[in-house]
């Protein structure tokens, strides 16, 4: 191995997907252009500038810029695809989004890496853990949080006729897809991987990975068929799909992401006010800052990897 | 040289304004320092330099606008008024009640004539970079006016866009600074000083026209008679020097006057004022 470097920008997760569909995406929609915060590479967004110079914008380590120079191409007609790390977007540039892309309803598409623990190994500073809560709070925003490079491309695809600004936070990502390439989907309305009456995951992103494979465990031990709903939009919520999943008597909702204000609240607060009840756990970061660590590790830690969800299930059963 | 005619109108028409906010300021609290500093900047900026449609907001070829020190919102709502944007009595009626058009700072869910709801300081600037980007791709012939408050400069924000302006190239994007030296807790250059403001834009590569008097019609004039066309390559900042609550002698240079309202003895006395100044210069009311 002497003498081998090892690009940096090769060892993120997938999103080779995001590049190609971005491209594609780029020749159907005249109007579409890529910016972002000297995130070009990770990002796989590279295939795209290459295509479409022209549409293509840097603005350097500059998140808040990047938001607002975004707003400014929203108002004169453009759909940019604003990308950043989540940490920053969310954190960094949150005032700008809120105000100058929220507050107008401009279509900008956030494309945010590094949700949840999946930069754990850069530490805190590159883990995003509350951005779903900041995000899902701003007027007009829609959250999504696909789980695998084939969802991806099609949420990418599916915003471009969806109205107002769109914030997708990429966490790790898994790399096999639960779904068929024919696959409907559609922002706003859950995917339900797994049928199950004995109870039901809700999960997004590289959860309902993992929920399909406790789903699996529980099935083993116990016989029991448990459902597994990919809620892959955080915002507006599929509260149809929470309501039935509650007649199932049991439900573990589980994201990467601080518990406090993310999917679990949005589910628990559907179940509170339509008045249905079933036992209920919500699952995700602790409220505290960890030590440099692999997402793996922390998601075995906190009880959201295959064996802890598989687990808090067979505890209510 | 610009012919005087032009001159005195626009300087009758920045009185005008000036009697407007008096007024708007005896019955709401507006910012009536920052908006008499840079009254005669939005004087040049909306009857004389921008190209407009009065009965279009939406116009495509319009030139854009976006007010970055957003508190000086009255300020921008009268000056549009007096080029037929709304009826100045309408600002009386609607300023700062439910849901009117109108308030403390500049919001567009209610008013079309505001391109970009601004208020928070920092913000305006940077989206006016991304405005200005999407004009030249567009291959538009419209500029981007935009006015920047001196002590919003302490933003980073303001750099982060200066820095792209200068790298995406906007000669299409104007940018007038109002430097009064004041903030709402005093003095710029006593809370965080900003020392030579044109040499700072310089160094960020901008083309920068200083005008020594800010709150001179003339010299004002003559900074728009020498603006880039919009298809340069070089943003323009226009550091103007003015006068934190200019034309009012116990408002001028006094950050108590940051916002506020004005009682009928004050009033009266900044109203005489205003017309005395004119009539002095120009030998008529």
């Amino acid at each position: 191995m002497a003498g081998m470097t090892i690009n940096v920008a090769d060892l993120f997760s997938l999103r080779d997907a995001v590049g190609a569909c971005l491209e594609s995406l780029g020749e159907q929609y005249p109007n579409m252009i890529v910016c972002s915060a000297d995130v070009d590479v990770s990002s796989r967004i590279s295939g795209f500038k290459k295509k479409f110079p022209e549409r293509s914008y840097n603005v350097g380590i500059a998140e808040q810029d990047l938001m607002s120079f975004c707003a400014g191409m929203a108002i004169e007609g453009f759909i940019p695809f604003a990308f950043s790390f989540a940490p920053f977007a969310s954190m960094r540039a949150a005032e700008q989004v809120r105000t100058d892309i929220c507050y107008s309803n401009l279509p900008v598409r956030i494309v945010a890496n590094y949700a949840g623990y999946s930069g754990a190994e850069s530490g805190c500073t590159h883990c995003a853990l509350e951005d779903c809560a900041i995000m899902s709070s701003f007027a007009n925003m829609t959250v999504i949080e696909p789980g695998d490079p084939f969802q991806i491309a099609r949420v990418l695809k599916a915003t471009m006729e969806w109205p107002g600004p769109v914030y997708i936070r990429m966490g790790k990502e898994a790399t096999t897809s639960l779904y068929e390439e024919s696959e409907k989907y559609e922002i706003g309305k859950a995917l339900t991987p797994r049928a199950g009456e004995d109870g039901a995951f809700i999960a997004s992103g590289i959860v309902v990975h993992h929920a399909m494979e406790a789903a699996e465990i529980v099935k083993a031990k116990t016989g029991a068929e448990i459902r597994v709903i990919d809620m892959h939009t955080i915002k507006p919520l599929d509260k149809e799909a929470v309501i039935e999943a509650a007649k199932t008597g049991r439900i573990v909702c589980a994201q990467d992401h601080n518990r406090i204000g993310g999917l679990g609240y949005a589910v628990g607060n559907t179940l509170a006010e339509a008045g249905v009840s079933c036992k209920f756990k919500i699952l995700g970061c602790p409220d505290e800052f960890v030590p440099l660590a692999t997402p793996n590790f922390l998601y075995h830690l906190n009880e959201y990897d295959a064996e802890g969800l598989a687990n808090n299930m067979m505890k209510m059963l | 040289m610009t012919d005087q005619a032009t001159i005195k109108r626009l300087d009758k028409a920045s009185m005008e304004t000036r009697l407007n906010l008096l007024k708007l300021c005896q019955q709401t609290v507006i910012h009536i320092g920052g908006d008499m500093s840079c009254c005669d900047i939005m004087t040049v900026i909306w009857q004389y330099a921008i190209h407009y449609d009065p009965a279009n907001p939406q116009w495509e070829e319009r030139d854009r606008f976006v007010l970055s020190k957003g508190h000086a919102a009255a300020v921008t709502s009268f000056s549009q008024a007096a080029i037929g944007c709304y009826h100045t009595e309408d600002i009386y009626k609607e300023y700062a009640t439910d849901f009117g058009r109108f308030g403390m700072h500049s919001c567009n869910l209610r008013n079309p004539y505001v391109d970009v709801s601004t208020g928070s300081l920092g913000h305006g600037l940077p989206i006016a970079g991304g405005i200005a980007t999407a004009l030249k791709a567009k291959n538009s012939q419209s500029r981007v006016f935009t006015v920047v408050g001196d002590g919003e400069c302490g933003e980073g924000s303001i750099w982060e866009a200066a820095m792209a302006a200068v790298k995406h190239k906007l000669g299409n994007l104007i940018v007038f600074v109002d430097r009064n030296f004041l903030s709402f807790d005093g003095s710029t250059e006593e809370y965080m000083p900003l020392n030579d403001m044109a040499a700072r834009w310089r160094a960020f590569n901008w083309n920068v026209i200083e005008v020594k008097d800010g709150n001179d019609m003339q010299q004002l004039v003559e900074a728009v008679d020498s603006l880039p066309k919009p298809d340069s390559e070089v943003p323009t900042v226009v550091v103007c020097n003015t006068v934190k609550g200019h034309g009012i002698s116990f408002m001028e240079n006094n950050s108590k006057w940051h916002a506020g309202m004005i009682d009928s003895d004050n009033y009266q006395a900044a109203v005489a004022e205003i017309k005395d100044a004119y009539h002095k210069k120009w030998g008529e009311d």
